[in-house]
Formats: C-alpha cells, structure tokens, sequence
C-alpha cells in the first residue's frame, strides 16, 4: 500500500474521532457560571539562550511562598520592543486554574511596576533586564471570584 | 599523460557513467516526455505549484487554527516539539517503505542483470540507484515535508530566508531516509528470503504478530475513558499533552534538534536559524550523511553485486513432488494458481490480515471511543457514516494494487491472450482472490459493526451495511483491473520490479477516497430520513455500482483487450 494512502486513512480515522466529539456530542442547555475555585503555579519555562523550554520547579519558603531561582544571561537590554524580543532571561508563568471546567479561566499578572523587569499579561510572561533581583507576582483572577498565587522569583 | 591527469580523467568518466546511469533510471521510471513540449512542461509545472499551493494553505490553516484555540500551547504559539512528532512520524514511515522499495530496486530487481552489463563498475551502478531514490525521497518531500514546513513558517511568520534555507535543509535531509533504508535493507533482505524459504518460520511470525496486535488494541480499549469529552476535559488533557510533548523531547533529542536546524532556535519570543546552537546540527548533519554513505558502500554494495549478479529465477532448487493430476475447469485452475502464487509471495496472507484481522480490529477499537461519547442524533449518524468512510477506504485502498494485477506479469503477460480460454475466465481469475477475501472481511467487520448498532439501526439495516460495503468494493476492484486492461504498463515491469509512479495505481487510490467519501456524504444526506428506508437506498445504488463496473470490465475485455499491447 502507497504510503501517503496510509497517512490519509490513519489522519481520517483519527480525525473522525475529533470531528464527532466537536459536532456530535449532546448539547447542556442549562450551564451554570462555574467560579475558579483554586490557581496554582508549580513551575515556570525559560527562553535562556540555548536551553528554551527548560522548567524551573518551585521550591517552598520560609513564609509559604513559591520561590523560582533563575540565572541571569549577561547582556545590554532595554525595554525596546526589539531588544524584549531578542531578551533570552525570559521566563513564562506555568499556572494552573481549577476546577478544569471552569466557565472563565482568564487571570491577571500583578506584579509593581519597574524598569527592570516588563510584564506582558497577554503573554504571562516576564522578561527581566538586570540581575541580581527578586520580584512578587500574583497571579490573580479575572471572573470576580477574588483568588490569588503569590510567586516569588529571583533571578540572579 | 601524468598520475594526476588520468586520475582527473577516470573521475570524469566516472561521473559521466554515474549522470549516464540516473538519466537512463529515471527517464525508464518517471515519465519525463513532457519536457519536450511546452505545452506539456506549463501543465506539468501549473499542477505541481497548485498541488504544492494546497498542501500547503492546508497545513497553514492546522497550525493557524492549533493557535487560535491554543490546542498545544497556553500562549498564541505552536511548538516545536509538536512539528518534530509529524516529522519524526514521516521519516520513520520513509525508512520503512524505503526499506520495502530498496530490498526489491536494489537486490530483486530485473534490471540488475541488463546494467551490470555496462561499462560502468558496480559502484557506480549502486550509487545511481541509491541517488534514484533520493530523487523519489526529494520529490515525496516537495509533496507534503516541504509544503508542511512552508504552512509552519507562514504561521509563524517566519522570516523570507526561512523558505529558501528549508529548500537547502531538505536537500540534505533527503539523504537520511535513503541511506537508512538501504543499511536496514540489508536484514530486511535476509529476513524476507528466509521467511520465504521456511514457510512455517513465516506462519509463525504472522501469527505472533497478528496476537501481539490484537493485545495491543485490546490495551488500547482499556485505557479509553468512560466519558470522552475533550471540550470538558480539557484542562486535564491539555496538561497531559504538554507532558508528553516533553517527554518525546528528553527521549528524541536528535530529531528535535534535527526539527529546530530545520525551523530555527527559539530565543526570547523569536526562531533563529543560524545561531550557535543550530549551526553545529547542520555540521552533525553532514557527518551522518558522510558516515551512512561510508556505511552502505561497505556493507549494502558488496550484497547489491552479489545479488545482482545472481539469477535468482533460475538458480532455485525445486522440491517437486508428484500428485495426481486432476482435471479442473479453466477458471478453477487460473484461481488455484493465482491463490498460490498469492501465498507464496504473501500477497495473499497480507491480504488476508489487513481486511480479516486489522480491519475488524479497527472498527471496534473506533466504536469503543464513539461509545465513550455523549452523542445526539447528529452525532450518531456521523458515527455510522464515519464507519462505513473508514471500511470503505481500507477495502478499497487494498484494489490499488489491482490496477497493475495483468501489468505485474511483465514479459509473461502476453501469455494471457495464447491460452484456449475466453480473456473474459482467465483475466478474471487474477482478481477472484481479492474478492473471495475482501469478502471474509466485510462479513466480519458487518458483525463488530453490527454488535455496536443493531440496536440503533436494526438487524436489517446492518446487513445492508456490509451488502454495499461490498458491492462499492466490486464495482472499485472492477474498475481498477479495468483500468490495467485498457492502459497495460507491463513493459515497465518487464524492466523493472517495481514501477514508482504508475498511473493506474494513482488513479485507483483517487477513486478511492473519491467514492468513500461520497459513500459518507450519501449516507449523512439519507441518514435524516428513515433508517432502513436510507439503508435499502444506499445499498441499491451499490449494488447498480456495482453491476455497471462489472459489465463495463467485461465489455472492455471482449472489445479491447486483444489489441491492447
């Protein structure tokens, strides 16, 4: 059998499996507004230069709050939107909302304002321009159930 | 004349006999008569950029919509990782039906014998079949790797550099697959002749396989979960799928990295093809390459020579036993003979497991996920239609190689119009397995199908099911014998085993797909009505199908075939 005719049926089979589960499933008139009820942010993933998409695990602190411990790359960064691009000491939030079939899951980055580090909320990413620092973050919601994760990273 | 210039010259020549030896391959194998003509040549060249141009708006539209709705990423990306499984998956499926091609192009092939006889050495004869298949291998590419990558960086709104480097890459990239298939075929030819010659050792491997398949998808049903609704579950699966994408990148690491010198390195929120990281793969690229090559002059030529310079046809030791001969009609003796050839060269047995054993299997494994779901009526008539899509393009697709049933023969297949019978008995044998096959595995799909619906549709209405899953069989079996009796390409498989590009064969698997999936749109458009009423429908019109491509087969036959070449 002609390979491409192998992938075709196999991305078919595949695919009928997706298509009924979006078109086909039993429609839930009735649908409460379901709250977040818990956020939760165990890790975050780097940009480093050479090694993107490494996760840092957060370690607990004396007084109960995440701490992430990241190196800082050496280098001369402004807060330009060319130079953010370019930044490799970027770091993006990895954060978790419960319960998963929450009706709205959107949060918002706080963290006080700066000119050493920006932080993008549509991205949920912070991109640092000097070390060595330490910086508070809440990540807190946006569906009016008033939750909240406090974080703190150190870059160094 | 000094060492050196008759060094220099003997590599000219050499290069010249190696150009001399691909040129000749691949004007035999590829029909390149269209370069004579300009007309031909804007065709050719309009419908590559238009098949090119589809592909790839395809492929932008998956990664653009992947985004949209962050399926692989919380953020509006799509991650490497996700694009290294996709080509990690083609290459693997490059090797193996490399692996398949090689065996037969490099060691079981006729026109061994012929090229041995020119005046070339036997390296030069084995690196013009190895750079032949490159060329298959870099055209495949163009076909779907390529336009993938091409959909991936407008989606990502990569830089201009980005499409010419990828054309560079892949030239490269190409030799992988290759060089890979033609170590791998080295076993693989061992293997494939000693399970030819111990038929029991043969059995015995199809039989162990055939059980470790049945575990497997028995497994996989096991770990469906009662309730499959991906829009609920969501935030679980999302996260799983993330796990999974890291772990595919802590155990793959090399064709991860081979993914990111094709797409670029990720620094900040931007890709950069030539930085320190990437560079040094492209080097380690070009080692591989230079490594395999040493490799497959080593090991692969000494055994393309050895079997090339052996004729197999004739070198066999037959163990003939005497029986009996007993007098069978024309037709039984021509299937009898066609069932054992069948066997012998496992067109049979393979036959036999993809629509007896695999195809079933796959029905319920597709049923127990549509089961795990909450569907409404919509749903389930989608289920249903979906179900007759799948069989019908895992039956049909096994007729693709009946377009070329008459023109596999090669030399021999003149023999068919000497013998005392009618064309009609002798043509018709050739395809009669197929169908006495293909039929075992309708009825036993219709009653997996029928152990999941005969309460939803009724008995009936199920035994309908597989009457026009078969008679659309037919009428496609049918169809593409009559394409091979009406436009005979057995002069390519004199010459060859294999022909790469036969357009029968191309025209049957676009029939194919064609018919099942207007088979599902039929089914979908009659399904809001009455449910045996639709079914008595559908079956009709397969079996009037059916019956038109059967007797058109038979017209042709009586009219064309005696002049046909």
């Amino acid at each position: 059998m002609k390979k491409v005719v192998v992938i075709l049926i196999g991305a078919i089979y595949i695919g009928s499996v997706f298509i009924v589960n979006f078109f086909g499933l039993q429609i839930n008139f009735f649908s409460d507004h379901i709250y977040q009820e818990k956020i939760e942010c165990n890790s975050i993933t780097l940009f480093s230069g050479g090694r993107s998409g490494d996760t840092v695990e957060s370690k607990i602190g004396d007084d109960g709050v995440k701490r992430f411990s990241i190196k800082f790359i050496e280098g001369e960064y402004t807060k330009e939107e060319d130079s953010l691009k370019s930044n490799p000491n970027t770091v993006r939030l990895d954060y978790r909302v419960y319960p998963d079939n929450a009706t709205d899951k959107s949060v918002r980055i706080i963290a006080e304002d700066s000119k050493y580090y920006v932080v993008d909320n549509a991205m949920k990413t912070i991109t640092f321009l000097d070390a060595p620092l330490g910086v508070h973050i809440t990540i807190s919601s946006a569906d009016g159930s008033d939750l909240s994760e406090k974080i703190y990273i150190i870059i160094y | 004349m000094t060492k050196s210039k008759k060094e220099k010259g003997s590599f000219k020549r050499t290069f010249k006999n190696l150009m001399t030896l691909v040129g000749m391959q691949l004007k035999e194998k590829l029909d390149l008569s269209y370069l004579g003509n300009f007309r031909k040549t804007l065709f050719k060249t309009v419908y590559f950029a238009i098949e090119f141009a589809v592909v790839t708006v395809l492929c932008f539209l998956l990664f653009y919509f992947c985004k949209v709705f962050r399926v692989f990423s919380l953020v509006d990306d799509f991650p490497v990782s996700v694009v290294s499984i996709i080509f990690s998956v083609m290459l693997f499926l490059s090797v193996i039906f490399g692996t398949v091609g090689l065996v037969k192009a490099l060691y079981l092939s006729r026109d061994n014998l012929v090229l041995l006889t020119l005046p070339a050495s036997s390296s030069t004869i084995f690196l013009s079949k190895i750079i032949v298949y490159y060329i298959y291998e870099l055209r495949k590419n163009f076909m779907f790797l390529i336009p993938f990558f091409t959909g991936y960086g407008i989606a990502q709104n990569f830089q201009p550099y980005y499409y010419g480097w990828l054309l560079i890459v892949f030239l490269f990239v190409s030799f992988l697959p290759v060089l890979v298939s033609a170590l791998v075929s080295i076993p693989a030819l061992f293997v494939f002749q000693g399970l030819k010659k111990v038929k029991i050792l043969q059995y015995a491997v199809v039989t162990v396989a055939i059980s470790a398949l049945v575990l497997f998808v028995y497994y996989l049903i096991s770990l469906i979960p009662q309730n499959i609704n991906l829009q609920e579950s969501w935030g679980t699966t999302f996260w799983e799928i993330q796990d999974f994408l890291k772990g595919y990148t802590n155990t793959f690491p090399f064709l991860y990295a081979l993914t990111e010198l094709i797409v670029g390195k990720r620094s900040g929120t931007s890709y950069y093809i030539f930085n320190s990281y990437t560079l040094p793969y492209f080097g380690i690229l070009i080692a591989t390459i230079v490594i395999l090559t040493v490799l497959c002059f080593l090991l692969s030529k000494p055994l393309f020579y050895k079997m090339a310079s052996t004729p197999f046809e004739f070198k066999k030791k037959d163990n003939l036993t005497k029986r009996k001969d007993k007098v069978r009609s024309p037709f039984f003796s021509a299937v009898r003979k066609e069932f054992l050839v069948g066997l012998r060269n496992n067109d049979a047995i393979n036959l036999f497991v993809l629509l007896v054993i695999i195809q079933p299997l796959a029905i319920e494994l597709l049923n127990k996920l549509y089961s795990a779901m909450n569907t409404r009526f919509i749903g389930m008539q989608m289920t249903i239609a979906f179900n007759l899509l799948i069989v019908l393009l895992i039956n049909l697709s096994t007729n693709i190689t009946v377009a070329s049933v008459y023109s596999r023969d090669g030399a021999a297949s003149y023999l068919n119009k000497v013998q005392p019978s009618p064309y009609g008995v002798l043509l018709l044998s050739k395809i009669t397995v197929n169908g006495v096959v293909a039929l075992a595995g309708t009825v036993a799909t219709t009653v997996i199908f029928g152990v999941f619906y005969n309460e939803v549709i009724g008995v009936p209405s199920v035994i309908l099911f597989g009457v026009t899953v078969y008679s659309v069989f037919l009428a496609h079996l049918f169809w593409s014998a009559e394409t091979d009796v009406m436009r005979p390409q057995a002069e390519q498989y004199a010459t060859f085993s294999e022909q790469a590009n036969n357009p029968n064969e191309n025209l049957s698997a676009i029939l194919c797909f064609l018919i099942s999936f207007i088979a599902f749109g039929i089914v979908m458009f009659l399904s809001m009505e009455g449910t045996l009423s639709a079914w008595i429908k559908i079956s009709v019109l397969g079996i009037i199908f059916a019956v038109v491509k059967i007797c058109s087969y038979f017209t042709k036959i009586s009219v064309f075939y005696k002049e046909k070449q």
